[in-house]
């Protein structure tokens, strides 16, 4: 893809004798907002240490923004580096040092100076909620620090943006800032961002990769992921609590049903083919004499397309082909769960 | 080269902002006032101690008041470098600090480059202030001041403080905590303080002579012959200088292939 991001081709970290990354060929396409997902472990920070080149790759190649991570130019000012922002999982700062002062550092670093230096400086400040803050880094809360990090990695605005687990060291608060701040940049900037929290990823992000044990599971949009994978599954409750035995089982002996969960106020249905399901439930309930006080159709989550994808079927698809159309989904949806 | 310039001003500040603004030219402050007054006073106290028993000590002089300093500055003064420097790259690794700063268009050898540059200013500033505090005593104890001498001799401390740094920030850079790097430093410096004694060669060519040459040079000021004292440590002093360079040049290499 001639406007990808990020590009790798079988990129690959060994550490005494353990794969952390292995085999990874990814596309980030320009533009997007891209979530790196994985449970903890997966190889996320390493492979994100790699690209900015912290860590040497053992094989395989990577180009970010053009440039070939291994074969930086003659001319250091024509490096990648320039172009980037980085975010670490954990930033640390010079704790003598206060906010302005570290961003002040950061931007000399990437050559601004006098007054386009100060007002960057301020600019990135108030966009991270640190505007103010006069205490020493050395006091700073780690929501402080992570803001703090989110500035420092913006002081150049990036071409792209690479930001390690940006959200999960924040209260809930803080996590939305991040998040919105996250957002507004989207369009502008490629964001490279991950995460092991669900929500985040489908809050903001339009295409992830999914990382496990080093391995790349799947990278597609979020759109085709969530019709590709999972099934939609519907949510009732009916007046009288749970006394309709004879529903479940009627339901149960359902062809077009895949399982039935019971839960304290109602049920959840998993259906193997959901179009029928829309139509057959309402008049088995109907039928059973049962008044509805809930019904809810839903899209399957990322967790539970996550969940499937690294705990469920062994070999899930690479990439999905794109816009299929939603109610045909929950064919792939097969037996023996 | 703005960038790099930036980084060289944040160590400074470092220091500035930092422990180690007090802690070396400080105890080298007091170190170069308390030399000329124990050598001033050793004899008495000497004598005190030894009650009932004649002992016949020569009455001290200026170079005894320098040997006291430069005794001085060669063990507890080096032992003080190394402990405050041991942290330089070692810290900055384990903190993360070092990965952010180098994932921006910091060049590594900026960030080794610029580290040395502040420790080597603040070692030698501190020296320099123990030497005139030292000169000072000694004028107003001794009524003599072994200028040139003692002068030359400073010139040589300050070489072998410039190996030292640089074999720290050696240490430092291989090391991933400042306590393993503290060791290794330790190590490097008791290998150098040996040397000299093992072969008449070592005595006269590796840094750890270098000591010695501020000896001959200390009696030497007395008969007024200094120039050809020293003229004997150039080779050492080059030798030493060509090894701090070195032991820059390694540590720079140690970093860029490090991962961060």
């Amino acid at each position: 893809m001639p406007d990808a991001a990020i590009e790798t081709q079988q990129l690959s970290k060994a550490f005494a004798g353990h794969m952390a990354v292995d085999g990874l060929s990814l596309c980030v396409p320009k533009g997007s907002v891209f979530g790196f997902l994985g449970p903890n472990g997966a190889g996320k920070t390493t492979t994100l240490r790699m690209l900015v080149g912290l860590a040497r790759p053992t094989s395989g190649r990577a180009t970010v923004l053009g440039q070939d991570i291994l074969r930086p130019p003659a001319d250091p000012r024509q490096s990648y580096l320039r172009r980037i922002g980085f975010l670490p999982d954990v930033p640390e700062f010079y704790s003598w040092m206060r906010a302005g002062e570290f961003l002040t550092l950061a931007g000399q670093i990437f050559g601004l100076s006098g007054r386009n230096l100060r007002l960057r400086v301020e600019e990135v400040l108030q966009l991270t909620g640190l505007a103010g803050v006069k205490t020493r880094i050395g006091g700073f809360s780690r929501g402080m620090k992570q803001r703090l990090g989110l500035a420092q990695a913006l002081i150049n605005k990036p071409e792209l943006l690479f930001l390690d687990e940006p959200t999960s060291a924040l209260d809930p608060m803080g996590r939305k800032e991040t998040l919105e701040a996250i957002a507004a940049l989207a369009g502008q900037t490629t964001i490279f961002f991950s995460t092991h929290i669900l929500s985040d990823a489908e809050r903001v992000c339009d295409t992830v990769a999914i990382l496990n044990k080093g391995r790349l599971v799947t990278q597609q949009s979020i759109r085709s992921l969530r019709q590709s994978h999972a099934s939609h599954w519907a949510y009732l409750e009916v007046e009288g609590g749970q006394d309709g035995r004879d529903f479940i089982a009627a339901i149960r002996s359902q062809p077009w049903v895949d399982r039935v969960e019971v839960y304290q106020q109602g049920w959840r249905v998993l259906p193997r083919d959901l179009a029928t399901a829309q139509h057959q439930l309402p008049a088995l309930l109907a039928a059973h004499n049962l008044a509805l006080r809930r019904f809810e159709l839903r899209e399957p989550s990322l967790e539970d397309i996550f969940v499937e994808l690294i705990h469920g079927k062994p070999s899930p698809q690479g990439v999905a082909e794109p816009d299929a159309a939603g109610r045909d989904a929950n064919g792939r949806q097969e037996d023996g769960r | 080269m703005k960038g790099q310039t930036a980084f060289l001003e944040k160590e400074f500040l470092e220091i500035a902002k930092t422990y180690k603004i007090y802690v070396i030219p400080g105890l080298f402050l007091l170190i170069g006032l308390m030399s000329p007054i124990l050598a001033k006073l050793a004899p008495d106290l000497v004598k005190s101690m030894a009650q009932g028993l004649t002992i016949q000590i020569p009455p001290p002089v200026a170079a005894d008041a320098y040997l006291q300093l430069f005794k001085n500055l060669n063990q507890l003064g080096v032992l003080a470098v190394i402990f405050t420097s041991t942290g330089l790259v070692a810290e900055e690794k384990a903190r993360g600090t070092a990965a952010l700063m180098t994932v921006k268009p910091l060049t590594r050898t900026a960030f080794i480059v610029s580290k040395y540059v502040a420790t080597a200013v603040l070692v030698l500033g501190s020296i320099l202030l123990a030497y005139l505090a030292s000169l000072y005593y000694t004028v107003i104890l001794f009524r003599e001041a072994l200028f040139a001498a003692s002068a030359l001799a400073l010139l040589l401390a300050s070489a072998y403080y410039l190996l030292i740094s640089a074999v720290t920030l050696l240490a430092s850079t291989l090391c991933r905590s400042s306590a393993a790097a503290g060791g290794l430093a330790v190590g490097a410096f008791i290998v150098l303080s040996v040397l000299p004694s093992l072969h008449p060669w070592l005595a006269r060519y590796t840094p750890g002579a270098l000591v010695r040459y501020e000896n001959a040079l200390l009696a030497s000021g007395a008969n007024l012959a200094p120039t050809r004292a020293f003229a004997d440590a150039v080779p050492a002093l080059g030798i030493t200088l060509a090894l701090a360079g070195l032991m820059v040049a390694l540590s720079v290499v140690v970093f860029r292939r490090q991962e961060l």
